[in-house]
């Protein structure tokens, strides 16, 4: 290699760095004290029962030290081991870490996310486990604490991971990195080569990456692939939080409005630059971190600008009706409907109940994020301390080049963050699954409820066990096997309530049940412990537990 | 997946006790090796490998690393892919230049 010593100190690839290199490379030397690590052992016994190959830490490092001085906690995912992706273990360790933040109150929390979301080899507590993940992240948050993201390593942040990025305060992120919901290849998968081609690198990197990242206002910083610019990054990230309140989520509104105005027509990630006014956009992608950042502050923060402004994407909707929302509310309701994404209140034993959430299986996309987001900062505005009735019926997040294109895992992000607003005014929140609940269907809204219930026939999934079996090349008769015994790998109520995900099954009268879930005190997040209890979760209580240092660090 | 497990002949590693560490990583082709005290007088280790049916090259493989490395009174895990052998000695040099590099 030709270097000139002279002029520039050798850099360390963040991208090309393992996980544990990159997390030691960000903290301050000698700093650096592992929880769980891999002499521990503590690995996925899911794995292991597929005959899979396992990895002694699960393929996230979790850990506390400085950096420049300053305690932080922080992890870093593995994107090579199993695509970075969390199951039971990988995600309990991420959750344990969150609330040690909540009990030792660092400067801050640092997570460097490289995984392609939900492990699909342990399905259902990978769901479980991101949605535990979000939670964590937001009342970090809301406690005061910044969390921190950096997006920089080969397996990009997408699935839920890619909604857990946008929980976080802010992010930083290279050219290589890639941040979205639904991966490429997913999207080819599902929607077809003609959507998306995710061979298409250029189209790829144009979309997902982190230059177009940056534009979008989804990336707070755009840096160079090296350890060293991204532990600047984390220092100087640290010192902008985002704390949680009704001023910060009306601006990331704002925000996220003027982007869908603005860009909501263009077909491709140039287009999106040039309406955005960005000078000789085609040449953007040739530019390094600090020249582009030059080139594309103007059209960033043009994008932002109010002016342009989408509030009610959706329109105010019908009046909708079904015998179920009779049954919730025999005293009457005002819920409409619009593309299936519901929005109104009804009137309960105890008073005005808001209603959000989604029916006839409909595919949140930006629109009905924002819709729902809207709605619920609504109601923290306008009706201090009422109910909110979240209701699930949705086949998942909307699978589509224009929705990855516009950043729909932070329209996702912003709707729980929302969520989590309500919650920290008072607000009692409710999840009923009353149909399908999939992935980014249930992730934001449903599964962000202090409480997760579900009526008799509601279906909480991952992925078809065909599509499972193409993904993970286990054969599908192995799979169906497996399921029958596996809440881990179940489709289905029963998986989810033996994992602990949902809490009981509403039976008639309704409005009986709703008024007593109503009337349940909050609790923290306890998902986990149920999950033990009922025999579907063995190991995630207690991992948290240690990686927090003791039970009680809520 | 195959479990195997060997007791290797070896010299003295140097008697510090350090801390464990563990290199590479659990992907396609590749391994991660983790290093820890171990037993007097052998190397101890342990092989998870997802490749059925190459207990020989494994055997060749270490009995060749732990007699050129001082290695006895360490145990050795690891979690294989599919590496080649190639791949494999690489990351078993890594792993005990590393362990024996830390400051004791």
């Amino acid at each position: 290699m030709i270097r000139d010593a002279a002029t520039a100190p050798p850099r360390a690839s963040f991208r090309e760095a393992t996980a544990r290199r990159r997390l030691l490379g960000l903290l301050d030397p000698g700093t650096v004290v592992e929880a769980l690590g891999p002499a521990e052992r503590v690995t996925s016994p899911h794995l292991a029962a597929l005959g899979l190959p396992i990895a002694f830490d699960d393929g996230i490092v979790v850990a506390e030290g400085r950096l420049e001085g300053a305690p932080v906690l922080a992890a870093s995912g593995e994107g090579g081991f199993m695509g970075g992706s969390v199951g039971e273990v990988h995600g309990a360790k991420l959750v344990g870490l969150l609330r040690r933040a909540r009990r030792v109150r660092p400067r801050g929390v640092v997570l460097l996310l490289d995984s392609g979301g939900v492990r699909l080899q342990e399905a259902n507590a990978g769901l479980v486990a991101v949605s535990e993940v979000m939670r964590a992240v937001l009342e970090t948050r809301a406690a005061g604490i910044p969390v921190v993201g950096l997006v920089g390593g080969g397996g990009g942040c997408v699935g839920g991971m890619g909604i857990v990025a946008r929980c976080c305060d802010t992010i930083a992120m290279s050219e290589e990195g890639r941040l979205g919901l639904s991966g490429p290849d997913v999207v080819e998968a599902t929607k077809g080569v003609e959507e998306l081609d995710a061979s298409d690198r250029a189209l790829v990197w144009r979309t997902y990456g982190g230059k177009h990242r940056f534009i979008l206002g989804e990336a707070d910083l755009l840096v160079d692939d090296d350890v060293a610019a991204f532990r600047a990054a984390a220092v100087e990230l640290l010192g902008r939080p985002r704390p949680i309140s009704e001023a910060t989520l009306a601006r990331e509104h704002a925000l996220l409005a003027a982007r869908l105005a603005r860009a909501g027509g263009c077909a491709d990630a140039a287009d999106v630059w040039r309406v955005a006014g960005a000078a000789e956009p085609e040449r953007l992608p040739l530019l390094d971190a600090a020249a582009f950042r030059a080139a594309a502050g103007g059209a960033r923060r043009a994008l932002a600008a109010e002016g342009a402004v989408a509030e009610e994407p959706l329109g105010a909707g019908s009046a909708y009706r079904d015998p179920g929302l009779d049954a919730l509310f025999p005293r009457g309701d005002t819920v409409r409907e619009a593309t299936g994404i519901l929005r109104g209140s009804g009137r309960a034993e105890g008073g005005e109940v808001a209603v959000v959430g989604s029916a006839g299986g409909a595919e949140v996309g930006v629109e009905a994020a924002l819709a729902l987001a809207a709605e619920v900062l609504r109601v923290v505005r306008e009706h201090p301390g009422r109910p909110l009735l979240a209701l699930v019926d949705s086949r998942g997040q909307r699978m589509s080049r224009r929705d990855e294109l516009l950043g729909v895992n932070g329209y996702l992000g912003h709707l729980a963050a929302a969520v989590e607003l309500a919650r920290q005014r008072g607000h009692r929140v409710v999840g009923l699954l009353r149909g399908d609940a999939v992935s980014g269907g249930v992730l934001p809204l449903g599964f962000m409820a202090d409480d997760v219930d579900a009526l008799e026939g509601a279906n909480p999934w991952v992925m078809a066990l065909p599509a499972m079996a193409r993904v993970t090349k286990i054969p599908a008769e192995r799979l169906e096997e497996l399921s029958r015994t596996s809440p881990v790998l179940a489709p289905g109520l029963d998986g989810f309530l033996r994992l602990g995900a949902i809490g009981t099954v509403w039976r008639p009268p309704l409005d009986v049940a709703l008024a007593a879930a109503l009337a349940r005190p909050r609790e923290p997040d306890r998902r986990a412990e149920r999950g033990l209890t009922r025999g579907g979760r063995l190991l995630a209580a207690a991992i948290a537990d240690s990686v927090a240092g003791g039970a009680d660090a809520r | 997946m195959e479990r195997l497990v060997f007791d290797l002949e070896s010299g003295d590693a140097p008697a510090a006790r350090r801390a464990p560490i563990v290199v590479g990583v659990v992907a396609s082709g590749n391994l991660e090796v983790l290093v820890e005290p171990g037993g007097r007088g052998r190397c101890h280790v342990e092989v998870a490998t997802s490749a059925n049916g190459f207990g020989e090259i494994w055997e060749a493989v270490l009995r060749d690393f732990a007699a050129r490395r001082p290695v006895a009174g360490l145990a050795l895990s690891v979690n294989d892919a599919g590496a080649t052998p190639a791949v494999v000695t690489l990351r078993l040099d890594q792993a005990v230049e590393e362990y024996l590099g830390q400051v004791p």
